[in-house]
């Protein structure tokens, strides 16, 4: 998906138009929710955002410009196994879906 | 303080009311009926590129729904529309101050569609953000000390004296403390006894942990709890050293009917005053289909073991369930099967929950082949409790000797106890526990002493030998003996 920056991760699929249906993308999100939730990603994440608004005192700070902060390192301080599971189920539901097909 | 959003959105209130946004909330971002989810799932695409992936926006002054980023903001731009809303989570946008924003009123009707979602859903309210009301955020301003736990912090902890053999009942208290879900119990003040406090056993915990975290480092006695026990469990009244799991199963017993009669008096309170439920009194004293009541006990430490009997001739089973507190583990040499001495708590339990044949001086009658036959009968663990707590069955009485077991049990601090329970394949179960507590016994069965190891912070392990209190290390933990070991569930579910 066009949409990551990191290395080593599919850019291009090599099959155009397949899909996740709804249902398995929502799915998968729930998921994914689940396990960041379960290994303290969140309550990381959270801890983050305290710090940068605390750094900027009494500065307002939009959301946008946090996001632009937070971001890039949220998606490093995402633990090894919640990557590669979710890769996993990613491409079993992608392949799923070809056959369908 | 009431929050009333940007000047461009009170402009756009003033020009279009809160009609719009509230018909776009109920629709799109909480749907509160069936004629909304159907509409949400029809209409609700990105116009430009059609998916509904990412997070969308809708634009409350014309029909327009875009992703996050480039699709809502090339819309928002071009039309010089401001305000949107975003659909997964139900917040305001305002393009010119490009940031969210917030408004009172806006919430309170965002609060009502997420009420109707809910009730025709049959679900619960999902979480909501805490917002202060007036009178707190006072109440807030009046007492501006604020207490941070910080990792080094010794709050929490304090020694116990020991009143002439009470280091059995040190330990316990110690290990009971530090049990989270009893202490958040607690420490919320969810007790509510209403009659003399002086006879509660509950009351008086609940006074135990106001001590424990009052920041003051001296030890404390334990006079009146003791006092208290010894009224209701009077097996264990006198000076001499007790033992400390039955110290802990009384223990329960006695806060566990305190309990009960809490509440039954609460509710007798409740109905003689003729409102109906303004407390959550859907918990009843009354048993559930598995006896168990809804006390914080019960819900905290008791789990049912179910037992198979197994007829060797026809193969019918028969199955019971018994509640329990904890789990007695046996250490003696196994006389059956060719085992091995257990080394290790996997191998306790494998050997509690292994088939054992009851052999023919025990014959069972069958209900389905109406006879008496040879059984297997198997213990399998049918739901667990949040904390659960395992008894190594170290002394042993018998008519020749009584004698202490001190062979060393090796014991995990994370472990999975998934191959325990009776339905493997439960999909929701998430069966991982953590230790938290130890409590050990060093000496003979004649004299002999408890200490305890107990989990301060996630990961602080602290030694208490009734008055002292020291820093231990986990290799400390799992090197000692263990006797009694407390372990707490990872995950919490529903029921």
């Amino acid at each position: 998906m066009p949409y990551s920056k990191e290395i080593g991760t599919d850019a291009q699929p090599k099959e155009e138009n397949v899909k996740l249906t709804h249902c398995e993308s929502a799915t998968l999100k729930d998921i994914l929710q689940t396990r960041l939730i379960e290994c303290g990603w969140r309550r990381q994440i959270e801890q983050f955002i305290r710090e940068k608004i605390a750094e900027r005192g009494n500065q307002t700070i939009t959301s946008e410009e946090l996001a632009a902060e937070i971001v890039p390192q949220a998606r490093a301080m995402v633990p090894e196994d919640v990557r590669n599971e979710m890769m996993i189920r990613v491409r079993e539901a992608l392949e799923s879906s070809l056959t369908r097909k | 303080m009431s929050e009333t959003g940007c000047r461009h959105y009170q402009s756009y209130l003033k020009e279009h009311g809160y009609d719009t946004y509230r018909v776009i909330d109920a629709y799109f971002s909480a749907c509160v009926n069936q004629d909304a989810r159907l509409k949400k799932a029809t209409h609700c695409y990105c116009f430009e590129c059609g998916s509904a992936n990412i997070q969308l926006y809708a634009c409350l002054h014309c029909i327009y729904f875009g992703c996050r980023g480039a699709h809502i903001h090339s819309h928002l731009r071009a039309k010089k529309h401001h305000v949107a809303l975003e659909l997964s989570h139900g917040t305001l946008y305002c393009h010119a101050c490009r940031d969210f924003i917030y408004d009172s009123r806006s919430r309170e009707y965002a609060l009502i569609n997420r009420k109707l979602e809910a009730k025709d859903l049959q679900k619960s309210l999902g979480w909501q953000p805490w917002i202060p009301t007036a009178k707190e955020s006072n109440l807030l301003l009046a007492n501006s000390r604020r207490r941070l736990v910080r990792p080094n912090q010794t709050i929490g902890l304090r020694g116990l004296l020991n009143l002439g053999a009470t280091c059995f009942m040190n330990c316990i208290v110690q290990a009971l403390v530090h049990t989270p879900l009893l202490s958040d119990y607690f420490m919320s003040d969810r007790h509510d006894c209403g009659k003399s406090s002086h006879k509660c056993l509950v009351c008086e915990v609940s006074r135990l942990f106001q001590e424990f975290y009052s920041g003051s480092r001296s030890p404390l006695s334990l006079h009146r709890l003791l006092h208290l026990i010894w009224n209701h469990a009077k097996h264990l009244a006198g000076y001499e050293q007790q033992d400390a799991h039955e110290f802990f199963i009384a223990t329960l017993d006695v806060l566990h009917r305190h309990c009960v009669k809490a509440k039954a008096e609460h509710e007798s309170k409740s109905n003689s005053s003729g409102s109906s439920s303004g407390t959550n009194s859907t918990s009843s004293s009354t048993t559930s289909s598995f006896g168990q009541c809804n006390c914080i006990i019960d819900q905290i430490f008791t789990g049912m073991l179910q037992s198979d009997v197994v007829c060797q001739a026809c193969k019918g089973v028969s199955t019971t369930f018994d509640p329990f507190w904890d789990i007695s583990l046996d250490l003696g040499e196994t006389t059956t099967h060719g085992g091995v001495t257990p080394k290790t708590l996997i191998d306790c339990l494998e050997r509690y929950t292994r088939a054992e044949h009851l052999g023919s001086a025990a014959k069972i009658k069958c209900s389905t082949c109406k006879s008496y036959q040879e059984s297997t009968k198997q213990f399998s663990l049918r739901t667990l409790p949040s904390v659960v707590s395992f008894h190594l069955k170290r002394f042993e009485h018998s008519a020749l000797i009584d004698r202490k077991i001190s062979s060393f049990i090796q014991f995990p601090v994370e472990f999975d106890m998934t191959p325990f329970m009776s339905e493997k394949k439960n999909a929701y179960g998430d069966f991982r526990f953590s230790l938290y507590a130890v409590v050990n016994h060093v000496g003979t069965i004649d004299t002999g002493h408890y200490t305890a190891y107990v989990r301060h912070q996630k990961d602080t392990w602290v030694k208490c030998d009734d008055h002292v209190i020291t820093m231990a290390s986990l290799k400390q933990v799992l090197d000692s003996e263990g006797y009694l070991l407390f372990y707490h569930k990872n995950v919490l579910e529903y029921e």
